[in-house]
């Protein structure tokens, strides 16, 4: 520990800590460009020069490790004029297209304009053109004369994403970021650099022109993608989504996301697959729309045989997409009114995983759905299981509580569809999914972005996700979903599931793991559910891969090892 | 008998609304006195212009007479064209962002020409939306949306008549010179003068931007 003196204030921190990261943690802004809290340092913007007592010239506050006694003045009149100087220096060959600039409203370089230069330009000369619109690959368009040349992009498919596809060519004012001839920006991580650039060099070919950046609304959320559990924005315009972006969190995602999680919103606004009002299955096969009301009828109809004491034949299958809440609701719901006898939690296949963020597992919250039936002491059969059920008529009814069902191959999707068209099947779905085209019986299901819940990633860390969309159509969420079939059952009047807090509110009752947890007071980075967690989600069917995964999950992404390179986490 | 609030002094209740005027007196109450005071005015007006030097009536004989506009007058919008006929708006929605009646709808796309790169798809105004303030032509930065037509958004029979679309409002630019414009003409758009960098002309960004940042 080392004592400096930052604009007058006495701070006590670490030695070897950059004077930026000092001075930000104590809440003293240093303007900054290519300093970033998870890259290494390339000090080559200057925006963060400030002045040390005893030292001849202003210093790179980005580079420059605390020392004890320091004394640093980040607003003395010399800073103020140094960062002036910097700022017109920047702006001399910028296009300030900012009327057509993604980046306009969250720019560095317009909110520096504001706060540090505001003077007109003295240049004279022509500004050097460079190439606008420049594809680097599949989802990032490059507009060179933006660029001011950080290497923040560089660096972070260099450090982080373990694939340095980007480089600086060329020299003085003539740099640009490229990528080699014949190797384009393709990596499962590429839109990073989108939200790293300080400026509108890089911006996101999905996102390109759709919508103002100051016209979003934003909600947090976490993203379904998979069971690492990103945390993430949802930006959203006119109840659509527009883009998913992550945010910080250092037991989670750091500060990223991988590209296909950012793409889960397509699904959400898919016009030809989503599901907004209830369908029936007709004799012929087709499906057609009904109304709530008929979907009442029929779903009273196709569990009247189930209520009460029966010899049971129902399966509930939850799916591990769902929020915690949604799911403690249906099961519930199956405690208290109906006889079932098989449950089971399916899914998403699995799919890629790696050492940064992925992981194969494709459900955003099967530790939730584990922790929910391990609550409730009820053997998850899973997926194999449960189909064998169907097809031996042990199981000749099912309410599927979301249309997942993880299929690695197509024998498994014709095997499990003939399976699900054989019996009577409630289907709740966002979309038309192979299992949804099996039921009888199809209601709208809210998406993720629709509803308030909880996730509990692969880590046993439990985190809030935030309702960004009014709910498309007549879409229900799996509370309302659970409400509605209750409702259906007669027993309306005493169902008292009805929103999250009293769906959280029966979960803890039932398990030790959430003793002290209050839904609405999770902070924005979740609660870990402790240690334990880990043993007391696992059913006894535990999946080896799973806990593979979590561990592996747990190791922070490698960073390089050089000296001056070592990265300091925000 | 009647408590007269001091109008300066009053201060904001704990709502926040500050109470001005008096309590009606019993005058007020009784209407009559009202009455007979607006009575008084028009039947002076009535003599004043039946015998009186000076005329107070203000009537126009419209369609036969019209009014000269004012220089500034707002009138129906119009989008300004490029010399090749496209719009000159580059779909940056600083319009749509100022409008405070929300009338504005634009989609932006990406456009085929390299120098353009951002256009409208979509460019609506709803003019019966529309308050007439000019907020949007002051945050053009293209000088691409004015209001000199120097006439007034035809009557529609409906809502979505009134929804005037990208070329409509191209259409717009000079038809205050076949129509006959109520305002004085002036010459057709240029950005010389504009102190900023016409993007129109396609220099691809190498031209020297003399404006503030
Ligand atoms: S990068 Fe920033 S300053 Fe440059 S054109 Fe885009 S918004 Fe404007
Ligand atoms: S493209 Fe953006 S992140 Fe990369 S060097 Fe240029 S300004 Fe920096
Ligand atoms: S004149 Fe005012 S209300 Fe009408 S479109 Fe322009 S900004 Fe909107
Ligand atoms: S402000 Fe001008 S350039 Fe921008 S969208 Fe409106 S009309 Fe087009
Ligand atoms: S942030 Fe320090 S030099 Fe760029």
């Amino acid at each position: 520990m080392v004592k400096v003196n930052i604009d007058g204030r006495d701070l006590e921190v670490e030695a070897g800590t950059r004077l930026i990261k000092a001075a930000i943690d104590a809440g003293i802004d240093i303007p900054h460009y290519c300093w970033h809290p998870r890259l290494s340092v390339a000090a080559n913007c200057r925006m963060c020069l400030v002045e040390v007592e005893k030292a001849p010239k202003l210093l790179p506050s980005c580079e420059i490790p605390v020392r004890d006694g320091m004394v640093v003045r980040t607003a003395s009149p010399r800073v103020l004029e140094a960062r002036q100087a910097v700022m017109e220096f920047m702006l001399l060959n910028h296009p300030i297209d900012c009327p057509i600039c993604d980046q306009a409203g969250e720019c560095k370089l317009q909110d520096y304009y504001m706060a540090h230069d505001r003077t007109g330009s003295r240049f004279a000369g022509l500004k050097v053109a460079k190439k606008k619109a420049q594809p680097l690959g599949s989802t990032v368009m490059l507009d060179e004369e933006r660029c001011i040349n950080c290497t923040r992009c560089v660096r972070f498919m260099d450090e982080i994403a373990h694939r340095p596809l980007l480089g600086q060519f060329d020299r003085g004012d003539r740099a640009v970021i490229g990528v080699f001839p014949g190797r384009p920006l393709e990596d499962p991580y590429s839109l990073n650099v989108v939200d790293i650039c300080p400026v509108g060099a890089l911006t996101s070919r999905d996102f390109r022109f759709k919508v103002r950046a100051w016209f979003l609304k934003s909600a947090d959320s976490v993203c379904p993608g998979c069971a690492r559990g990103c945390n993430m924005r949802v930006d959203h315009y006119e109840n659509e989504i527009q883009r998913l972006v992550p945010r910080d969190n250092d037991a989670v995602n750091q500060g990223w996301m991988c590209d296909e999680g950012r793409f889960t919103y397509r699904e959400i606004h898919d016009p030809k697959t989503q599901i907004t009002t209830p369908h029936v299955r007709m004799a012929s096969g087709e499906y057609s729309p009904i109304s709530w009301e008929a979907a009442r009828q029929k779903v009273a109809e196709m569990l009247a045989p189930f209520v009460g004491e029966t010899d049971g034949s129902l399966g509930l299958a939850l799916s591990a997409q769902q929020t915690t809440e949604g799911i403690t609701a249906f099961v519930e719901l199956a405690e208290q009114l109906l006889q079932v006898d098989a449950y089971a939690i399916l899914g998403r296949a699995e799919g890629e995983g790696d050492d940064l963020l992925r992981v194969a597992d494709k459900n955003p919250n099967r530790a939730g759905a584990e922790l929910v039936l391990e609550a409730y002491s009820i053997f998850d059969e899973g997926p194999d299981l449960l189909r064998r059920g169907l097809e031996e008529k042990r199981v000749r009814a099912l309410i599927m509580v979301g249309g997942d069902y993880s299929a690695g191959d197509s024998a498994d999707v014709s095997a499990w569809t003939a399976a699900l068209a054989e019996s009577k099947v409630i289907c709740f779905a966002s979309n038309w999914t192979e299992s949804a085209r099996a039921a009888s019986l199809v209601l709208p299901l809210a998406s993720y972005a629709e509803q308030d819940g909880t996730f509990v990633n692969a880590q046993g860390r439990m985190q809030r996700i935030h309702r960004a969309l009014k709910p498309l159509g007549g879409r229900k969420t799996a509370l309302e979903a659970a409400t509605f079939t209750a409702e259906a059952l007669g027993a309306g009047a005493r169902w008292r599931i009805r929103d999250f807090g009293a769906a959280f509110g029966e979960l803890k009752k039932r398990t030790g793991l959430l003793r002290g947890v209050e839904p609405l007071k999770i902070g924005p980075s979740g609660v870990s559910l402790e240690a334990d967690v880990a043993d007391g989600v696992q059913g006894p069917d535990a999946d080896e891969d799973a806990l593979g995964q979590m561990s592996s999950s747990k190791r922070p992404p490698s960073h390089p090892t050089g000296s001056s390179s070592a990265p300091s986490h925000a | 008998m009647s408590k007269v609030l001091d109008i300066h002094g009053s201060k904001p209740n704990e709502e926040g609304v500050t109470e001005v005027g008096h309590e009606p007196t019993t005058a007020d109450r009784l209407y009559v006195p009202a009455i007979a005071a607006g009575l008084k005015t028009t039947i002076r007006h009535f003599f004043k212009n039946l015998i009186g030097k000076e005329k107070y009536t203000q009537t126009i004989q419209y369609p036969d007479q019209k009014v000269e506009y004012p220089e500034r007058f707002r009138g129906m919008h119009r989008l300004v064209p490029r010399e090749d006929g496209t719009s000159r708006c580059v779909a940056c929605y600083m319009c749509q962002t100022a409008c405070p009646a929300r009338c504005i709808h634009i989609v932006a796309g990406e456009s085929e020409d390299p120098s353009i790169e951002k256009y409208p798809v979509v460019f609506e105004i709803d003019e019966l939306r529309c308050v007439v303030c000019g907020l949007c032509v002051e945050a053009c930065p293209c000088d691409a949306i004015r209001m000199d037509t120097g006439y007034h958004p035809k009557p529609v029979y409906s809502r979505e008549d009134a929804d005037f679309g990208k070329a409509d409002l191209l259409k717009n630019f000079g038809r205050h010179e076949t129509e006959g414009s109520r305002r004085t003409a002036r010459p057709p758009a240029t950005a010389a003068g504009t102190g900023r960098v016409d993007r129109s002309s396609g220099d691809g960004g190498a031209g020297g931007a003399t404006g503030g940042y």
